[in-house]
Formats: structure tokens, C-alpha cells, sequence
């Protein structure tokens, strides 16, 4: 099976460049990233990818896969055609190879504020919720901050810094929604303005590329018929 | 030690970002809202063509006559076919995403379908009006 | 309009007259298609009728506004945050308004001839 991946070296490369590579004797059943070791051991070390869990739940290994962002660990070689075209996620500064700078992603997830806010008294056993308020946060939990949506997003691409993209929008709802949470309106006045939320043209590139079946516009949506809601 | 390190060796403000747009494969979703961005731009950049030919057929009966004249070159049939795609485009685009606005048709599947529909329309109320002008 | 109320506004604003102008679209449309050929005489006679010529009036300074959120949004992707995208902006806005006034005057003589 023939591949062809980026490769970006700044202590030796000027510019990025594609590097094509061939495995013979591909077993059935594996997946793109045991593919893409197997490449790093047997044919260049020097290739490097980020990687960890292997069961597409730790989110480290996005990458642009054929021209769709995805999970290499649960992205079967099976379904790929060839030459399977292997590049770092869009938008991002490259750091070496397939690893991108994932700085202005977090800053924009640390900017929602991803935490319970709540400004009664700590109550004396748990905060409470009924199974109806639980269910509310399905859909938004379950986010592995792979960052496949926001690199797919064109305008986070043109506005990484001021767009807070699909993803930490995704959990400023996954917030706003909890009903144990109690900033709903410091959370609001937070996205105000062109850049935060409503740089949101409702494209759906991220809904296309989200691993874990995720629906960022749909939280989107929410988040601006919220704000009409409190408007009106 | 021989060094192999180019003069212009990029350091971390100058990392090089993956941006090749031919390289990325964009969902129908995607390719509607360009074509919706498009559109916008080619009506935006009509207006004062039209204005200038509503400003003629009110000016009087030869303005109004040679309004109806002109538009019956092949040329300006052409043109009119653009920006008629132009608004139908925009305009059941429009549609979908205030639907979405509103929840509705917002699934992953959903989506994607209702964006090929659009285009199709587009196209379709086009063929149409050619249909109709030549 | 403060800085922080443009995003909800203007997203909301955008809806809004791009409803309005979808239903005065399609009233002109059907009247276009459906009806027979219009002479000189009936075209002004019909757009110089009071509501005729408000609604006109009230689409196109809509438009204006539509256009503008629109335009906003294509520099604000695409030009750098400098003077030159201030200069785009304020050209843009220009040919706005420009256009808005010259078509209210074409309008509104249509209703002192009448």
C-alpha cells in the first residue's frame, strides 16, 4: 500500500515537503496508525506523529487523512485509497511532521471558562441534577479535544485568535446547558461581538470531520437562540 | 561538522501552517457555503447595473424600450443567467440556513443532503430561466 | 450600537430583512412571470403606487443593510486587521449608502410625475 506524508524538519527544511513510502504485506484489520508505525520502525525513524491510546478516545492522533481530518487509531487502512494522502491537521502551526502547535486551540478552550461555575454555598453533599438535566449533556461531554473540527473549520483558519472555533464553542454550551452551572449570563456576554461566536456561518465542515459523531453547529445554534431568548 | 542548516531556518513564530486548499476535501456543506459567499459577492457587484437599468426603464418610454432591446443580446442574456443563478443560489441557500438557525435539518446526514438539494435547485432554477431567455 | 451588541444584532438583523426581501422578491416575481408583457406605462404606474414605491424603498434600504453585514463578514475573513481593510470597509459602506440615496431619489420623482 503506497502512501505519501508530510514531512517538515526546521532544523533541516525550508519548506514542507511530501514524502512517499510503501508497506507490502498489509495484515487485514489495521488501522491507519499501526500502519503509519510500522513506517517509523521499519523504513524512517525520524518520522514523528503524536499518539497514545490507540482506541480513539485520547484524541491525540488527528491528522488530515486523505483530505478529511480524523483519528488515525480507528481510521481502517481498508477504507483509504491510494496513495493514502497523510497530512498534519489544517490551520495550525507544524511543529515537526504530523505534530502541530495546539496553543491557540487551548487558548480558545481555556477562554469559555470549562468549568462548573456556581455561586451558592457549596451544598453539604453533591450538587444535584435529575436524569432529565443529565441527558441534556449528551452529545457534549464526550468531546476528546482532538481538535479535528476546529482545523476544518474555515473560519477558524482565517481568525484562530479572535474565532473561538467549533470545539470551545461546543463546550461553552456543554456549560451553559448544565443546570448546575449558574454564569449563563457572564458566559453570554463573554461570546458577544463579530469574532467569539459569530464568526459561525454555519459551514458544517466540523460536524462532517468529528470522530465521536459530535454536533458543534447544533450547539452553536443553541448558544445564539439562548442569546435572542435573553435579548428579547 | 558540516552544517546542512539553510540560512533561512524557521523558528517558532515562522512555523509553517498546513493551508494547501486543493489538498483538503470540503463536505457538500462546505461547497454550498462558498457558492452562498460567491453568490453574495456577484449580487453585491450588480447593483449598480441594476440600479442604472431601473433608473432607465422609469426614465421614460425610450428608456423603457431600450431596457427591453438591450436585454435581448445573447451577450446580456449570459450575464443575466449569472446573476439570476447568483440570487437563486443565494436565496435557497438563505433558506436552509435559517432553517438551521431554527433547528431544523441540522443532523450530520440532514445536512449534507439538504446542501446538495440546494445546489441542485440553483442550478435548476438557472436552466429554467435559460430556458426561457434564449 | 455598541461594539459587543454588532455580533447578536447584526446575525439576527441579517435574518430578518433577508426574510422581508425573500417575500417582496417573490411578490415581484409572480407579478413579473405571470402577468402579461408590461408597457412603459404600467411598469412606472405600478412601481409609483404609494405601497408599491414604500415597499421598493423598504427593500432596498434592507438590501443595503444585508449587504453589509455580508460584506463585513467576507473583509473581516480576509483582510488583515489594518488601515487597509479600515479603507475597504468604508468604501464598502460608501457604495452603500450611495446607492440606497440614489435609488430613494429615482423613487421618490417617480411619485411627483404621477
Amino acid at each position: 500500500m503506497r502512501f505519501s506524508i508530510y514531512r517538515y524538519n526546521p532544523e533541516t527544511d525550508s519548506k514542507p515537503r511530501m514524502q512517499d513510502f510503501e508497506l507490502q504485506e498489509i495484515t487485514p484489520g489495521l488501522m491507519l496508525r499501526d500502519a503509519l508505525l510500522r513506517i517509523k520502525n521499519e523504513q524512517d525513524e525520524s518520522m514523528i506523529f503524536r499518539h497514545s491510546c490507540g482506541e480513539g478516545v485520547c484524541g491525540s492522533d488527528g491528522m488530515n487523512i486523505n483530505g478529511k481530518n480524523g483519528l488515525a487509531c480507528i481510521t481502517p487502512l481498508a477504507e483509504l485509497s491510494e496513495p493514502v494522502v497523510i497530512r498534519p491537521l489544517p490551520g495550525l502551526p507544524v511543529i515537526r511532521d504530523l505534530v502541530i502547535d495546539m496553543t491557540q486551540f487551548l487558548n480558545q478552550y481555556r477562554a469559555v471558562k470549562p468549568w462548573l461555575i456556581v455561586k451558592d454555598p457549596v451544598p453539604e453533599v453533591e450538587y444535584t441534577q435529575s436524569p432529565q438535566e443529565r441527558d441534556k449533556l449528551d452529545g457534549l461531554y464526550e468531546c476528546i479535544l482532538c481538535a479535528c473540527c476546529s482545523t476544518s473549520c474555515p473560519s477558524f483558519w482565517w481568525n484562530p485568535d479572535k474565532f473561538r472555533g467549533p470545539a470551545a464553542l461546543l463546550q461553552s454550551w456543554r456549560f451553559l446547558a448544565d443546570s448546575r452551572d449558574q454564569a449563563t449570563e457572564e458566559r453570554l456576554e463573554d461570546l458577544e461581538g463579530p469574532y467569539k461566536l459569530f464568526r459561525c456561518h454555519s459551514i458544517m465542515s466540523c460536524v462532517n470531520a468529528c470522530p465521536k459523531h459530535l454536533n458543534p453547529t447544533k450547539a452553536i445554534g443553541h448558544i445564539k437562540q439562548l442569546m435572542l431568548k435573553n435579548m428579547l | 561538522m558540516h552544517s546542512s542548516v539553510h540560512s533561512a531556518v524557521r523558528t517558532a513564530k515562522n512555523r509553517p501552517k498546513n493551508l494547501n486548499l486543493l489538498s483538503v476535501r470540503f463536505p457538500l456543506s462546505a461547497v454550498m457555503s462558498v457558492g452562498h459567499r460567491a453568490s453574495g459577492i456577484l449580487l453585491f457587484l450588480a447593483l449598480p447595473y441594476f440600479l442604472y437599468l431601473l433608473q432607465l426603464s422609469l426614465s421614460g418610454e425610450n428608456g423603457f424600450l431600450q431596457v427591453k432591446n438591450n436585454l435581448n443580446s445573447t451577450w446580456l442574456k449570459m450575464l443575466m443567467l449569472v446573476f439570476i443563478w447568483a440570487l437563486a443560489h443565494h436565496f435557497i441557500a438563505g433558506i436552509r440556513y435559517f432553517l438551521l438557525d431554527m433547528d431544523i435539518g441540522i443532523e450530520r446526514q440532514t445536512a449534507q443532503k439538504s446542501a446538495l438539494l440546494v445546489m441542485i435547485l440553483g442550478v435548476l432554477v438557472t436552466a429554467i430561466a435559460a430556458f426561457f431567455l434564449f | 450600537m455598541s461594539y459587543q451588541a454588532k455580533g447578536l444584532q447584526a446575525w439576527l438583523l441579517q435574518r430578518l430583512t433577508g426574510v422581508f426581501m425573500a417575500l417582496y422578491i417573490l411578490y415581484v416575481l409572480g407579478v413579473v412571470v405571470f402577468s402579461e408583457s408590461m408597457n412603459y406605462q404600467q411598469w412606472s404606474g405600478w412601481l409609483s403606487h404609494p405601497l408599491m414605491n414604500t415597499a421598493t424603498g423598504l427593500f432596498f434600504l434592507t438590501l443595503a443593510y444585508h449587504a453589509w453585514v455580508g460584506m463585513r463578514d467576507i473583509v473581516v475573513d480576509y483582510v488583515p486587521h489594518d488601515a487597509f481593510r479600515l479603507l475597504v470597509l468604508t468604501l464598502i459602506s460608501l457604495f452603500l449608502i450611495s446607492s440606497s440615496l440614489y435609488l430613494l431619489k429615482i423613487l421618490f420623482s417617480l411619485t411627483l410625475i404621477v
